[in-house]
């Protein structure tokens, strides 16, 4: 620094007056052309911003109804069916998702477009107010591009949340007709509520060929280990009601169950305990006789008692959730949300985002055959570990359940981790609720090593001016036979170290 | 004066040029937004009308999914039983459970037969079955059964390979349609190929199968084991190499891979690429073609060279060096190189598209791990540059835990493999991932005994948590007198004047019963009599009186002061995990008998804290009575005193850490050696030699020596300073 300037009042000032007239508008020219050059490339600099921030008001403004009709031909193609095989490294094209520093993919949505078939019915419902929630919250989020060729992923925005509510074969002829479908590859399916009468398959019937599948309700043999990505039933009632988070502890009831419609076979299991345990086992079913106006949905009897749905299942400790036709049920949200334990009786169901998430720690599952000894099994948890699968039942839903934003950015990420792994996010960061990421400690140094004796210590001394005292520390530190170095910081900047 | 003009004019261009090229890209950028501004980024629409739009399914739908035409429960599962078979098997359809309700998790392996000698490895598979806590001899009480029938190497090609697997496996009673049964596998499949294929029909048997592939793996099923040499050890095993955590974890290498290049075959592409990511600085890939007879055959323009570059560079010194090693897919999908990377502490990139890696059930391999993609090679070391180095050295050390916990010894790889069945059994005890993930690992943590990580001594730091704030005192009585002596009344008188005291539990391990309440010392304190069985182990057995976590255990001699109590406790409640206490021992390693040697003598290290006064969890209570093997216990009971020697080796098996000394105001009295010594020298000798055979036995069964030594002792923090007493918290300790 001291040479630099040292420079500048030598020669620069007497540079200027000594100049002509002509030749100082010749460097005024030449400067402020160098300066416009600077004021543009600043500007430069920040106009991409700019202009990704007006982004939010530039969206279109239109109705449902008003996007382009797509008539499907009888004889379009349909995809094959979902291949079983499928793996990432077998079905997925990584070369779309190359290499960034962010580590993130890059998610393409397709416009949305209405289908009908050659006699102008319509294929589904244009679009349903949930899969709208989650293409915009994948929008909205940092995955999103709408660039269709920088994405890794594509979403289609046909609608496939729920199947009863579509006509699979041209569902199918649909999605086969998108602009890069391509056998299904990096194609990414939304589906909640799979199957149908009779068979009630557990994973979307709709032939898809290689996409992806985040369905809700896979069973071990349907889903893709590594592939799919098994997801919640969303509950519409996660947005209806306020459920004020209830401090973890004993309630009133032990079990509860609150789904209606169950198979008798259960039903009578689930009458049997109550025989057997009394007031603590509550069982809950539809009421026969509500009065007008009042949402079936929103009350639960027994016998003639009236409970609020679902504020009823904060009243318990754990809450049953039985599989029904399918295995995937919207009732789980509803418990986690309630901070209730879920008791998860549905063999070979895979739990929502199990490919992350550690359930052990929030619910329990139970065989279906051992549904006679639930009490007994649920009896001999620890209170404390039941206060802290409250807490984290309670945090799962906050953070994965709560809404389909949330749902659709944990599919995003999961998705993410596998294709960026040595960016993914951590068995910690998936599962610890926010309390104990504060109380806890994590060690960098985990690994209980103890440094062999041979290498010694390092002495670091700082000091800043007394050169005396840093001399005797110096002495005597170096009288000890385990020092292997010693290394003096010297803090004053005015003054160099002595020699 | 027209030079200078000159030089002034040229720095005006160059600084003129110098703007253009470092701006030029943001005017690039300029001229591409520019064009694209009429349409900005097109987001998905703000529908006018979105609230309008109908739910996915109406909410009735939603709650009220039952079908009353479908099977019933109980018919649909039996219904699976048919249809879920072979290659679709899950323990829900192919292991019947009701085997392992009665008696447990037994496993029961089939007696060996003579003529037929199985391979090394496969008897150390045996042999740590027969070893473990869930041995059985009898197969009717048995859940799980073993084959005595070599199936580690199933290519026919080599000289392992068993002939006739299904006629014999036909042959035997027990067999049942491979129900209950696990197999375990090491090589499967032939040139050119490599297969899964066992040659032979393995029904319903759950497979523990080095290699596997996702594709065929049974999720929740079957196991994905570890490759390993047949010289891997039986037992203990070596320790991982990183012996130290060095900040920056950089070391001077940052990724290498040498072995061979195969030129035709399965698994070739791969290797055949590996050479371009080497830049012979930080980055070291070599690759050899040498290897079967008829490699020149296939010899392609780079064998040469490569093979020159090959004998440059170490294996062994490139392993020590580097921070991350590669480790790709061979014929098969895993190989030895996964395990010498995990130990050297080299972090593993993975390379093998589709391998289904050991263990992932329960390990979390993203934490020890890199787990490429064979065809992003090239991206590799960008990617591996890129981590930070905090992760780097979290990674390095999770490779040193897996490697200790689940891999080092061939015990480890099966019990892990027999714990990660157990657990499937009855999933709501069982452990979670944190559990298998954390320090000191799942074949540490019994779920038996609690789920909860809150229960356990490991994890209070990670857990946010503090152990309880009382103790249990355990005193246990030998005496032959039948009535109460001076000092366990003193001592009983001393424990109960302490604030953090919950209870006293007294084990009576005489033959004369203990005598009645009376005659026991009025406390305050509940005090409790337990009729012990009078053995040696009873001392450590899980009573479930014991409800506090911490134990202090004490012998009848033992003499303590409240003070002593007081400070010892709350010692052991900043380090839960180890055993805290007042008299000590070290071990050593004495060359010339060549054999482990202890003394009780006043030296300046210790390894051995004596339980007859000393504070630890009373998790180790079921560690001892339930991890270890009832041989071990046996030993145990069958020695004079060496007991506490077991708890010592065990605690530090477990925690890698030696015990705590603590403040002691009098000379603890290794009583009975005194006794002895009253009475004859050399039933004193014996004793300390049956100790010491104690320890010796002790080192053989966990295959190393496990004590740590250690220089500290802990005092409060005025101990014997120059200040007043009144200042002190402890003064009576300096009495």
């Amino acid at each position: 620094i001291m040479c630099a300037s040292a420079k500048y009042n030598t020669r620069g000032p007497a540079l200027i007056p000594r100049m002509k007239t002509k030749h100082r508008i010749y460097y005024i020219t030449l400067f402020s052309i160098v300066l416009l050059g600077l004021i543009a490339t600043g500007m430069f600099q920040f106009w991409p911003h700019s202009i990704e921030s007006s982004s939010d008001w530039t969206v279109e403004k239109r109705s449902v109804h008003d996007v382009p009709v797509v008539k499907l031909p009888a004889d379009s193609p349909i995809p094959e069916r979902g291949d079983l095989s499928c793996r990432m490294h077998t079905c997925f094209d990584v070369y779309r998702c190359g290499f960034n520093p962010k580590n993130k993919i890059k998610v393409y949505i397709y416009s949305l477009k209405k289908y009908v078939d050659e006699f102008g019915a319509a294929v589904s419902n244009t679009i349903s107010r949930e899969y709208n929630e989650l293409l915009t919250a994948i929008s909205d989020s940092e995955f999103y591009t709408d660039d269709v060729n920088r994405a890794c992923l594509f979403v289609p925005s046909i609608d496939v949340l729920n199947q009863n509510v579509l006509r699979i074969k041209e569902t199918a002829q649909a999605l086969a007709q998108l602009s890069r479908w391509d056998r299904g590859t990096n194609h990414l399916l939304f589906n909640m509520l799979p199957g149908g009468p009779p068979d009630y398959n557990t994973a979307l019937d709709v032939p898809r060929d290689r996409a992806l599948l985040a369905g809700g309700g896979f069973s071990t043999w349907t889903y893709r280990q590594g592939y799919d990505v098994s997801i919640p039933v969303y509950s519409p009632l996660s947005a209806e009601v306020d459920l004020p988070e209830r401090g973890p502890g004993p309630r009133r009831y032990f079990i509860l169950s609150s789904q209606m419609a169950l198979h008798p076979e259960y039903q009578s299991e689930l009458e049997a305990l109550q025989a057997e345990n009394g007031e603590s086992v509550l069982i809950l079913d539809k009421c026969t006789n509500l009065s007008d106006g009042v949402p079936a949905v929103r009350k639960r009897c027994y016998k003639n008692q009236v409970f609020d749905y679902p504020q009823v299942l904060q009243e318990s400790t754990f809450c049953v959730v039985l599989r029904g036709a399918r295995l995937g049920q919207a009732v789980l949200s509803d418990v986690l949300q309630a901070g209730c334990v879920p008791v998860i009786i549905a063999d070979s169901y895979i739990l929502p985002f199990s490919e992350v998430l550690d359930w052990k720690r929030a619910s329990v599952v139970i065989p279906e055959e051992k549904m006679p000894e639930m009490y007994s099994i649920l009896q001999s948890i620890p209170q404390r570990q039941i206060e802290e699968m409250q807490r984290q039942a309670r945090w799962f839903w906050e953070a994965y359940f709560r809404s389909m934003k949330a749902i659709a950015l944990a599919t995003l990420q999961i998705i993410n981790d596998r294709i960026y792994p040595y960016a993914a996010i951590s068995y910690e960061e998936w599962n610890d609720p926010p309390a104990v990421k504060w109380s806890s400690v994590s060690n960098p140094l985990f690994l209980p090593l103890i440094p062999p004796q041979s290498q010694g210590f390092t002495a670091v001394v700082l000091t800043y001016d007394r050169v005396e005292s840093l001399f005797r520390v110096i002495t005597e530190v170096s009288k000890v036979p385990s020092l292997s170095k010693l290394l003096v910081v010297w803090n004053n900047q005015n003054k160099n170290p002595p020699e | 004066m027209q030079t200078r003009k000159k030089y002034i004019f040229l720095t005006f261009l160059a600084s003129w040029l110098l703007i253009f090229f470092f701006g030029g890209d943001q005017l690039r950028r300029f001229t591409f937004f520019s064009g694209r501004k009429a349409e900005a980024r097109r987001n998905w629409p703000r529908w006018t009308d979105r609230s309008l739009l109908k739910t996915f399914a109406d909410p009735e739908e939603l709650q009220r999914d039952g079908d009353p035409s479908l099977l019933s429960p109980r018919e649909r599962r039996a219904a699976w039983l048919s249809v879920y078979k072979s290659s679709r098997c899950r323990m829900e359809t192919c292991f019947d459970f009701s085997r392992c309700e009665r008696n447990g998790f037994k496993v029961f392996t089939y007696p060996r037969d003579r003529d037929q000698p199985v391979s090394e490895s496969y008897g150390k598979i045996l042999a740590s079955i027969e070893r473990s806590r869930y041995y059985t001899p009898n197969p009717e009480e048995a859940c799980l059964f073993i084959l005595s029938i070599d199936t580690l190497d199933r290519d026919h090609l080599s000289a392992q390979y068993v002939r006739d697997v299904d006629e014999k496996i036909r042959g035997f009673p027990l067999w049942n349609g491979g129900r209950n049964h696990l197999i375990f596998n090491l090589y499967s499949g032939t040139w050119p190929n490599y297969t899964g294929d066992l040659g032979f029909d393995i029904g319903q048997a759950i497979l523990a199968k080095a290699s596997f592939d996702t594709e065929s793996f049974r999720p929740g099923f079957d196991v994905s084991i570890p490759l390993f040499s047949k010289d891997h050890p039986q037992r203990g095993g070596e320790r991982g190499w990183l012996y130290q955590d060095s900040v920056p974890p950089k070391k001077k290498y940052l990724l290498v891979f040498k072995g061979k290049r195969y030129l035709t075959g399965i698994g070739s592409g791969t290797r055949n690429a590996l050479h371009h990511i080497h830049n012979g600085k930080d980055i070291i890939s070599l690759t050899t073609c040498k290897h079967g007879k008829d490699w020149e055959k296939h010899k392609d323009t780079r064998c040469d060279k490569d093979n020159v570059d090959y004998e440059k560079f170490d294996y062994q010194e490139l392993l020590h060096n580097s921070t991350f090693c590669i480790v790709p897919r061979g014929r098969r999908l895993g190989s030895f190189r996964f395990l010498e990377a995990l130990q050297a502490a080299c972090i593993p990139v993975l390379l093998s598209d589709g391998w289904e890696l050991p263990f992932a059930e329960a390990i979390d391999w993203g934490k020890a791990a890199v787990v490429g993609s064979e065809r992003l090679l090239l991206q590799i070391p960008s990617a591996v540059r890129c981590i930070h180095p905090e992760r780097v050295l979290a990674f390095q050390q999770q490779t040193q835990f897996l490697w200790d916990a689940y891999f080092s010894s061939v015990d480890k790889i099966v019990h892990t493999t027999l714990e990660i069945i157990k657990d499937r059994l009855s999933p709501h005890r069982s452990r979670s991932r944190f559990l298998w993930n954390t320090l000191p690992g799942g074949l540490l943590v019994l779920p038996d005994f609690s789920t909860h990580p809150g229960d356990f001594p490991f994890y209070y730091l990670q857990h946010g948590s503090s152990p309880s704030e009382k103790f249990t005192a355990f005193i246990r009585v030998v005496s032959q007198a039948g009535s109460l002596s001076q000092p366990i009344l003193r001592l009983i008188q001393a424990i109960s004047g302490s604030q953090y005291c919950a209870q006293i539990l007294v084990l009576w391990s005489c033959e004369k019963p203990p005598p009645p309440n009376g005659k026991w010392p009025q406390t305050t304190m509940p005090l409790t009599i337990i009729q012990g069985r009078r053995k040696l182990s009873d001392r450590f057995f899980p009573y479930t009186a014991i409800q506090t976590d911490a134990v202090l255990s004490l012998d009848e001699h033992t003499s303590l002061s409240t003070s002593e109590v007081d400070f010892a406790f709350v010692v052991w409640r900043s380090f839960p995990e180890r055993i805290v206490g007042f008299p000590a021992l070290s071990h050593f390693w004495d060359p010339e008998q060549g054999r482990w040697g202890y003394t009780s003598k006043w030296t300046n290290e210790l390894s051995i804290v004596l339980t007859a006064a000393a504070f630890y969890h009373r998790y180790y209570h079921n560690l001892f009575t339930e991890y270890l093997p009832a041989g071990l216990r046996e030993l145990v009971d069958g020695l004079a005193a060496c007991e506490d020697i077991l708890m010592n080796v065990l605690v530090a098996a477990v925690t890698k850490l030696p015990p705590i000394k603590v403040t002691q105001r009098k000379q603890h009295k290794d009583t009975v050696p005194q006794q002895v010594k009253g009475t004859a020298g050399a039933a004193g000798s014996w004793r300390f030699s049956q100790r010491q055979d104690c320890l010796n036995q002790l080192v053989d069964w966990f295959g190393y020596m496990p004590l740590v030594s250690s220089q500290l002792r802990l005092d409060p923090v005025l101990f014997k300073d120059q200040v007043s007493v009144l200042r002190k918290k402890y003064p009576r300790l300096e009495k």
